[in-house]
């Protein structure tokens, strides 16, 4: 019992950190100055890379929570459609690596696979937002750059989650 | 990197260069369509345009010619809308959310019937 305390305590604090993470992470983002080749509101995503970390270590529950928070600091700074967006394309996006996290070792698929996919799936997530905030749909003529920009922008957040969680790993368990 | 990782990427570039391959397909813009929280508020025949027209919806300042359409000026926070630059082809579009301003391009009117 006590060590089932001490077990919930450790992920509702280590949780915290990681929403904290994702909240900078979207933050320093944010500063990167649009690059002309790219096309508008594209982002790394690096926010993802503590979404990845969580649904590696702790599952459904905890992913969900850092995706709300963050969704929820999106809200308050950037207003309410921004938060709806950013919601959407985060739910698919943890959806999307809880499943994968729990098949990737018999399927062979690695961190970098389930960026990828979760890359691709937060780009849609945002893009089905704005067409129902828009009433309107909106994302078939964009659907091509939304793939091609998710594997790339999911590789690189991947190779950095490759590098990143096998060592925070050990400190969290 | 493992050998499904290449497989899923392989599957999303040929996806991607699939639905290229049709959008390829889409023709300049006839008509741009002007939507304000989902209804639709201004509609225009850009090959019946002779001037340029300069609308503002909630704040959005919109750029009407005869071969695109852009958003000059906005008071939204992230300027998604002025970013997105010129559109002219028929699917295209620029959303400004924080205003719920939508301009969009289509091939035939879904207002055709209303006169403006």
């Amino acid at each position: 019992m006590l060590l089932r305390i001490k077990d919930s305590a450790k992920t509702v604090a280590v949780g915290g950190i990681l929403s904290a993470v994702a909240i900078v992470l979207s933050y320093l983002e944010s500063l990167i100055p649009p690059l002309a080749f790219l096309p508008v509101g594209a982002k790394l995503g690096l926010s993802n890379i503590s979404l990845l970390f969580s649904a590696q270590t702790f599952g459904f529950p905890v992913t969900l929570a850092i995706c709300i928070i963050k969704s929820g600091f999106v809200f308050l700074v950037r207003g309410a459609s921004a938060g709806f967006i950013s919601l959407c394309g985060g739910l698919i996006a943890t959806i999307i690596m809880v499943l994968l996290s729990k098949i990737a070792d018999k399927k062979d698929i690695s961190v970098i696979g389930i960026s990828v996919v979760a890359a691709v799936g937060h780009n849609f997530g945002q893009y089905i937002a704005a067409s129902v905030l828009a009433g309107s749909n909106l994302f078939i003529a964009y659907a091509p750059a939304l793939i091609i920009y998710g594997v790339i922008f999911g590789i690189i957040t991947g190779i950095i989650a490759k590098v990143i969680i096998p060592k925070i790993k050990p400190l969290v368990k | 990197m493992k050998r499904k990782d290449f497989v899923i990427i392989a599957v999303l570039i040929l996806a991607a260069l699939v639905l290229l391959s049709i959008n390829k397909t889409r023709k300049e813009a006839v008509f741009c369509e002007i939507l304000e929280y989902g209804e639709i508020v201004r509609t225009y025949d850009l090959s019946a345009l002779s001037d340029d027209e300069i609308i503002v919806v909630n704040d959005v300042e919109i750029l009407i010619s005869r071969n695109g359409c852009q958003v000059n000026q906005s008071d939204c926070p992230d300027k998604i809308c002025i970013n997105s630059g010129k559109i002219s082809r028929v699917g295209e579009f620029i959303y400004c959310a924080p205003n719920g301003v939508l301009v969009r391009l289509s091939g035939e009117s879904e207002a055709d019937a209303v006169a403006y």
